[in-house]
Order: C-alpha cells, then sequence, then structure tokens
C-alpha cells in the first residue's frame, strides 16, 4: 500500500512525463530519420534543434556520490597533484551546490560550475603545472617505470598511464589550443612547421558572410549532426580546419559497434569532437557499452560557445 | 565577446619524450603572445565500470586581467549514459 502510495504520488506523473517526451522524440527522429537527405543542413540542424530542446527534461537534482567521485578523481589527478591547492581546500569546494542534470533523450548530463584553479596565476606557471602535475596525470611515473617480466621497460605512455589511469581511459588524444584577438602569427606557424613535431594546426572560422548567415553555427572548426536509428547512422560532419579550407562529408554506416557510436556522439555532443580517433576507441575492453538504446539524435557542435562559458567566468 | 582569428591547435603526444618535447618547443615558441586571449586544455575520460565520461576543459586567460595576473578555470562535464 505504502509503495503504491508513493508511486502515485510521486513517481507516476513525472515517469508519464518521460514517457510522452521519449515518444515525440521517438516520433520526430523518424521522421527527421526519412526526411534526411543531407540537401539542406542548416534546415536539419535547426530543426533538430528545436526537438531536441523540446525532448530535453530538466532535472534539479543533485549528483550520485558516483558521478562526484569520478568528477573528485579528476580533479585531484588533473588539478592538485600535490602541488599548489590542498586536498582540504579541494574537497570543501565541492560542497558547493552544484548546477543540476540536463537528461537528453539518452544521455544524462551533469554540468558542474566552473572552478577557479588558483595554481595558475602568470605565464610560468601555466608552463610549470603542463611539466610536472598534468604531465604526471597523464603519462606513466618516468623515475620508477614498470618493468615487463622480460625486464624491459614498459613504454611511458598514456595507454599505460598516469595518476588518472586506475579505472578510467582516455578517449583521443587531448588537445591544447588558444583563442587569439588577432590573426595567427606566420613566424609561429613557420617555427612550429620546421620543428620535427608538425602537429600544430592553425585554424581559422569560415568567413565573415557564411558566420553571419548561420552564426549559432560559426563558432568553432567543427559541426556535426548525428543521427542514430536502429543500427544505422547518419552523420553529418562540416569540419573547418586550416584557412578557408572546408571539408563536407555525408556518411552512412552501419552502427555495428554501438559504443563507438554512441561515444563518437558523446564526444561531439560535448564539445571535444577535437580528441576523438579510431585507434583509441579500439581500446580492448571498450569496444561497445553494453544496454545502451540504439536511438538518439544529436545536434552536435564544437562551439567557442563553450569556450565562450569559460571566458565569461574568467 | 568573440575572437574571430583562429588560433593554434596541438594534440598532445603519446608519449611523455615526445610530450616534454611539445611543451619547450612551445613555451620557447611563444605559443602565448601578445595576441592570444585564451589558452585551452580539453581532454575527455572514460570509466567503464561506471559508464561514465568526463569531459574537462581548462582555460587559462591573463589578457583581460591587470598586468602580471593570470586567471584558470576549470570546467567539467560528466556524462553517463543511460542503459535501458
Amino acid at each position: 500500500m505504502a509503495v503504491d502510495s508513493m508511486w502515485r504520488q510521486r513517481v507516476m506523473v513525472r515517469k508519464l512525463c518521460l514517457l510522452v517526451f521519449w515518444i515525440l522524440g521517438l516520433m520526430a527522429t523518424l521522421w527527421i530519420a526519412v526526411d534526411e537527405t543531407g540537401r539542406n543542413e542548416i534546415c536539419t540542424f535547426s530543426l533538430s534543434g528545436d526537438v531536441a530542446v523540446s525532448v530535453a527534461v530538466v532535472h534539479l537534482m543533485f549528483p550520485s556520490a558516483d558521478v562526484n567521485a569520478f568528477r573528485q578523481q579528476m580533479d585531484v589527478g588533473i588539478l592538485e597533484e600535490n602541488w599548489g591547492t590542498t586536498y582540504e581546500q579541494v574537497m570543501l569546494s565541492h560542497e558547493q551546490p552544484e548546477k543540476g542534470w540536463l537528461e537528453v533523450v539518452v544521455v544524462t548530463v551533469c554540468f558542474f560550475r566552473p572552478q577557479v584553479f588558483s595554481d595558475i596565476q602568470n605565464y610560468e606557471d601555466m608552463w610549470t603545472w603542463f611539466k610536472s602535475a598534468f604531465r604526471n596525470s597523464l603519462y606513466a611515473d618516468t623515475d620508477s617505470p614498470r618493468l615487463f617480466r622480460t625486464g624491459t621497460n614498459v613504454k611511458s605512455s598514456w595507454s599505460q598511464g598516469g595518476s588518472l589511469h586506475g579505472f578510467n581511459f582516455w578517449l583521443g588524444r587531448p588537445r591544447l589550443r588558444q583563442i587569439r584577438s588577432n590573426t595567427c602569427s606566420f613566424s609561429l606557424s613557420r617555427e612550429l612547421d620546421e620543428s620535427p613535431l608538425h602537429n600544430a594546426t592553425c585554424f581559422r572560422y569560415m568567413g565573415s558572410a557564411w558566420c553571419a548567415r548561420v552564426r549559432w553555427l560559426c563558432e568553432d572548426n567543427v559541426l556535426a549532426l548525428l543521427l542514430t536509428v536502429g543500427m544505422r547512422t547518419w552523420t553529418t560532419r562540416q569540419r573547418i580546419h586550416g584557412p578557408q579550407a572546408t571539408t563536407r562529408k555525408h556518411e552512412q554506416r552501419s552502427m555495428s559497434n554501438c559504443g563507438r557510436a554512441l561515444m563518437l556522439q558523446l564526444l561531439f555532443c560535448t564539445g571535444v569532437c577535437f580528441s576523438w580517433n579510431y585507434e583509441a576507441l579500439d581500446t580492448p575492453g571498450f569496444s561497445c557499452v553494453p544496454g545502451l538504446l540504439p536511438l538518439s539524435l544529436f545536434i552536435c557542435v564544437d562551439q567557442c560557445g563553450a569556450v565562450q562559458g569559460v571566458h565569461d567566468a574568467l | 565577446m568573440r575572437y574571430d582569428q583562429g588560433g593554434f591547435s596541438v594534440l598532445l603526444p603519446e608519449d611523455s619524450a615526445s610530450y616534454d618535447t611539445l611543451i619547450s618547443e612551445l613555451e620557447s615558441n611563444n605559443f602565448y603572445d601578445m595576441n592570444t586571449r585564451l589558452i585551452l586544455l580539453e581532454a575527455t575520460l572514460y570509466n567503464p565500470g561506471e559508464n561514465l565520461f568526463g569531459v574537462l576543459r581548462i582555460g587559462v586567460s591573463g589578457a583581460e586581467k591587470p598586468r602580471g595576473m593570470w586567471e584558470c578555470t576549470v570546467q567539467l562535464t560528466i556524462l553517463c549514459g543511460l542503459a535501458v
């Protein structure tokens, strides 16, 4: 009786609302799947955005203990590392109320309020942090490397891992980038090109006319729409890479690897499509996340809007 | 405020030796100069045990602060795939 009462008073309405949203989302997704031809990407983006907003359900609740633990692990591994802020200060900062959850169709996203990291306060601090704290969290300890049974050293790379590698995997390679108020320095570009690294890329946005027309899309160097219905995934991706270089790719692939498809969507949706690569997703044990619903709709823009959010917080 | 002038993007290497070389080169070649407004470090972690994705974005800026003062902001988004 008590359970029935609780169900009627607290749970039933919410579940019914969620069911309605799911049905609406399903219908919209199927309709777009039928209609999606790639001939009018802007229209598809706009329509999909409306659908996603209408399907989104915002839950104001505190994150679970698992999420908090994961966040603390990342914070402690990357930001503290016995360098600067004390662990107690970090724990105190975690007591602050969080922003809440945003549940969108198949993923639950937890946005945390940006935190000020006081350890980097000048130019030298930044490079010191890169050389010490972040390096140790990214790569294995080179002072006392682990050994194979043959006595040879385990290769120091993030596949073996630094302090963050307990039960975590890096998805792709972390990216370091800059936002400039003036055009890219040619001398810097040339110097990097002449270096043995050859992996620094100067990017520019689309032209001002294009940006004025689709300003909300023209925020960064990658746009993508991924639509998954049943076992097939449609991807419309537009990448702006290098000066005035634009490539468009429209592909359809079988979603034989549901984990990969979902992760690509997640990565794109969170604005981190910079770092994905297929090799990273082929990590053993990481090929497929079971139990994920193979139906999803995402509008994914790797945007400087997120960058703007960071900057606004500065 | 918008900064429409692009920037440099570099993926961090897979081994620590190359990482050390890269960071030293970026520092010596003025990766941060007078026209740099924001430096971002972006990374994503996945925890298969909890099915959680952690998206980390660290922004470092000294452009609009009083001379010599920088500020660093950490933004973390965690995603959980909904199991059905």
